[in-house]
């Protein structure tokens, strides 16, 4: 097996949850999208994998994938105006058991849903618990920048959540 | 962390606990990572082949069945070969770019290199295969005097009019893909707008 492939497991026994947990905030609770989203993910890491410079941490650097891989996702969608991913996390999906998580957390997903794309995962991020100045190296934002936008997001949330 | 993300915040890490397990081995993922460059490989050498196909068709046509011979007539082949050359090499370049987009970068980078991607195949796809459209239709007409040495008037004529009818789907093809590319540009802008929003 090549170094790349036994660190593609590593990475991906380690951070799947975290990206997975992602995907499915993304979707809005739907979880065969975000399985579908998480697995297009990690298939963008292994095509990647070349390209790790090391000048950031393994988290940071599969979250900068994640969040691409889902702005691209929102992008072909709104052009092709369907819901569905590649023939390959088709194939992939389709013996897998698939978990709904709309139900159990539905007050978190309904208000996380109602932020823009690109709020929602930084609000993510920020409940995930990553540094400011990561989440800002993820975005490609100034620290300071990413501050008002948390503000700006709680604000919403606020809002959101008296209505 | 404080006020409204504290809620947030033990609902989030509950939902963690229920979130799913890998249901697809590393393993499967990579092969279906392999099998992805491979299509996207076969889609890309596709689309070129029809071109470079055409390309062969044309010369052959011009070495076997049609040997034009007059100055005129040699622009005009001129002008649809390299026409089509030229369309080969562009793609290639689309191609070659397109690989450059690293979706590891920052969103701000990944979304701006998108943007320059989309930028340069709506000008493909726009000015330059219109260029190209009229280069290889001046060249085919400037041809057709000649033709009269091979071919039937009535040949002649209808070889004209279904050449207009090609183009016009070609064209019509065009105006699709610019319409489709201008729309994902739109989108691609928005999403920068809204990333850099607050930068100074």
């Amino acid at each position: 097996m090549s170094n790349n492939n036994v660190l593609f497991e590593r990475l991906y026994a380690e951070f799947y949850p975290m990206v997975h947990h992602i995907c499915v905030g993304f979707m809005k609770g739907n979880g065969e999208l975000a399985e579908d989203l998480a697995q297009e993910t990690f298939i963008n890491t292994w095509r990647s994998l070349d390209k790790f410079k090391g000048a950031s941490s393994y988290k940071t650097w599969i979250y900068r994938i994640t969040m691409n891989t889902c702005l691209k996702y929102i992008r072909d969608n709104k052009i092709k105006d369907q819901v569905a991913l590649d023939q390959n996390s088709k194939v992939l999906s389709q013996d897998s058991s698939h978990q709904d998580h709309g139900d159990a957390h539905q007050e978190l997903y309904q208000a996380i849903g109602q932020l823009n794309e690109i709020d929602r995962l930084i609000i993510m991020m920020v409940l995930d618990e990553l540094e400011y100045k990561e989440i800002a190296d993820v975005v490609g934002i100034s620290e300071s920048n990413l501050r008002v936008k948390i503000h700006r997001i709680k604000k919403s949330l606020k809002e959101m959540l008296k209505k | 962390m404080s006020d409204i993300l504290d809620d947030f915040k033990g609902q989030w890490d509950a939902a963690k606990k229920d979130s799913a397990k890998q249901t697809v081995s590393a393993k499967d993922l990579v092969a279906a990572a392999q099998q992805k460059i491979r299509s996207a490989v076969l889609m890309h050498v596709g689309n070129t082949a029809v071109l470079v196909v055409t390309l062969i068709g044309i010369c052959l046509f011009f070495v076997y069945v049609a040997p034009l011979q007059e100055t005129l007539s040699h622009i005009g082949m001129t002008l649809m070969i390299g026409g089509l050359v030229l369309r080969i090499l562009i793609e290639f370049h689309s191609i070659y770019r397109s690989t450059k987009i690293d979706l590891s970068d920052t969103a701000f980078a990944v979304n701006k290199s998108y943007m320059s991607f989309y930028t340069y195949r709506k000008k493909i796809h726009g000015s330059v295969t219109i260029g190209i459209l009229i280069a290889y239709t001046v060249g085919f007409y400037i041809l057709l005097p000649e033709f009269g040495n091979y071919f039937t008037q009535a040949q002649v004529i209808l070889l004209a009019l279904s050449y207009l009818v090609a183009a016009a789907i070609f064209g019509y093809s065009i105006k699709i893909a610019i319409r489709k590319e201008v729309k994902l540009l739109k989108s691609l802008i928005d999403m920068q707008q809204e990333i850099a929003d607050g930068e100074g």
